[in-house]
């Protein structure tokens, strides 16, 4: 009875992370079209999907919170647990505001920004990827060491492709103001590296706390 | 039988003050709520007295010739110390205030077992290091067994808020059945009591002192002296039980504020931290030192007195 308490907030933590990931696949989708097809009148519906899945994941993310204040874990515990969900929570947050950053503020990146800016998205979704494995394998007693390590090379990736991104958008001959929003949108991606960055810390002082 | 009444006195302070040693951690760390650990502690101590609590009874009772009287003295004298101690919140040994009140009323009478003495007393040096010993031993051991079950983080919670339950039943159980000797172990000397009835009185009264007054030193042992992650309070609390049924099953009576603090320090030399607040530390030492010395003098003057206006 006990370890069905404790399996069915598992189940909820890994509900939650499979309903970040459908916010993050329907992420991935939105900024390529939001990239590519800036004037598309479909955009906004994709965008609103983005909101949608993040909404999901918010509820989830709460009934999770509720569920291990009244009855699972001791204090020490739960505040890492919570401590950590939060943090996670802000990604997909960042998900669906760059999406409506670039539809709201209308947005168009120059052709010759386009693949790069769209593979410091990828970057920056695989840093997501990878934190989520690891802070997954917290619940699922695995070694999440190896996936740590990668996190932090992924932002690391990130960080360089941000800086020379945003160079050479300055080196360009666009007007500066448009320099400035590519630029905003530009840190705004790499900033979710950065929390993935901030999530795998709490994981690896969660882990460190607990070692015997 | 008005005599007696000292004797649940004493249990009750002893309860009162030993509890903390127990649960203290547990229930400090959140990992079980005050009132549980209390009951808890009140059903394994009467356990433990009944069960094994006729060891220590002999040992004490063979330091001094025990009349009706002086038994009522070393009692109250105790548990007066014993109580004072638990208003300043320090966890004191009831053993070490037992002895120091047997033998001021030794003193007065001209005549102390010297040979009862010395056990008692390596007994007392031998229980820190004791669990010292224990925690060296079992932290690393029960470590090892963890790791190799690979447990996820709500199953370790879960194994060690049970292992902290477990290991504090276990702790009240070896309590009852080492400290009730102090309680109620002198009158059977003087026959006021067979063995049964002064392990039952004795582990009732101890259980009450621990339903009704340990917080305060909870709070010291649990907040104010122990800096332990969940497995470590874990280990401390074992180790403190094991080394303590061991002396209960010997028939010594020892400390259990003397044991933890042995297995604090274990864990202190493993992993190199402080655990312990050293200003805390240093006003339980005076603790330590006090007690025997202040029963003494409790014990000296109630018997004393008794003399003097004697109610033979």
């Amino acid at each position: 009875m006990l370890w069905n308490k404790e399996k069915s907030i598992i189940d909820k933590i890994k509900a939650y992370l499979d309903q970040v990931d459908r916010c993050r696949n329907r992420f991935r989708v939105s900024i390529e079209k939001l990239v590519l097809e800036p004037g598309n009148e479909e955009n906004q519906a994709i965008v609103e999907e983005v909101h949608r899945s993040e909404s999901k994941a918010d509820d989830l993310r709460r009934t999770i919170e509720l569920q291990l204040y009244e009855r699972a874990l001791i204090p020490e515990s739960r505040g890492d647990v919570l401590g950590l969900l939060e943090t996670m929570d802000a990604i997909p947050g960042m998900f669906q505001s760059l999406c409506y950053q670039l539809l709201l503020e209308k947005i168009t990146f120059p052709e010759q920004f386009r693949e790069r800016f769209l593979h410091l998205v990828d970057v920056n979704v695989k840093s997501y990827d990878l934190v989520r494995e690891a802070v997954l394998g917290l619940f699922y007693s695995k070694d999440v060491k190896a996936q740590t390590d990668l996190v932090d090379a992924a932002e690391s990736d990130s960080d360089h492709m941000e800086r020379d991104l945003i160079r050479d958008i300055f080196s360009s001959k666009l007007d500066k103001a448009d320099k400035m929003l590519l630029k905003d949108i530009v840190v705004y991606t790499g900033d979710i590296s950065d929390q993935a960055e901030t999530v795998k810390d709490r994981l690896i002082l969660a882990i460190v706390k607990r070692k015997i | 039988m008005y005599r007696l009444l000292s004797g649940i006195f004493m249990g009750w302070s002893l309860g009162s003050n030993d509890s903390a040693n127990i649960f203290g951690t547990a229930v400090f760390s959140k990992k079980i709520r005050y009132r549980t650990a209390v009951i808890l502690c009140a059903v394994f101590v009467i356990i433990g007295a009944l069960l094994e609590g006729q060891g220590g009874m002999h040992t004490l009772s063979g330091l001094v010739d025990q009349t009706a009287n002086s038994a009522f003295a070393a009692t109250l004298a105790a548990a007066l110390t014993v109580t004072l101690m638990s208003v300043l919140k320090l966890p004191v040994s009831t053993s070490q205030a037992m002895v120091g009140a047997i033998i001021g009323i030794g003193i007065l009478r001209g005549e102390v077992n010297f040979s009862g003495l010395t056990k008692v007393l390596i007994a007392w040096v031998a229980t820190p290091l004791g669990t010292i010993v224990a925690t060296l031993i079992l932290y690393p051991l029960v470590g090892a067994l963890l790791r190799t079950m690979r447990l996820n983080i709500f199953n370790r919670d879960l194994i060690l808020k049970w292992g902290l339950i477990i290991a504090g039943c276990y702790g009240a159980y070896a309590l009852g059945a080492n400290n009730v000797a102090n309680v109620t172990g002198v009158y059977t000397h003087t026959g006021q009591l067979t063995v049964f009835q002064a392990a039952a009185l004795g582990g009732t009264s101890i259980a009450l002192g621990a339903l009704t007054y340990s917080k305060n030193v909870m709070i010291t042992v649990g907040k104010k002296l122990v800096r332990l992650d969940p497995y470590g309070a874990f280990i401390a609390v074992f180790s403190m039980a094991l080394v303590v049924h061991t002396f209960a099953i010997v028939g010594v009576p020892v400390s259990t504020s003397q044991a933890i603090i042995g297995s604090v320090l274990g864990i202190g030399i493993l992993k190199g931290v402080q655990t312990i607040k050293i200003r805390t530390l240093l006003m339980i030492l005076f603790g330590w030192i006090g007690t025997p010395a202040i029963a003494l003098m409790f014990a000296y003057l109630i018997y004393r007195s008794l003399l003097i206006y004697t109610i033979h």
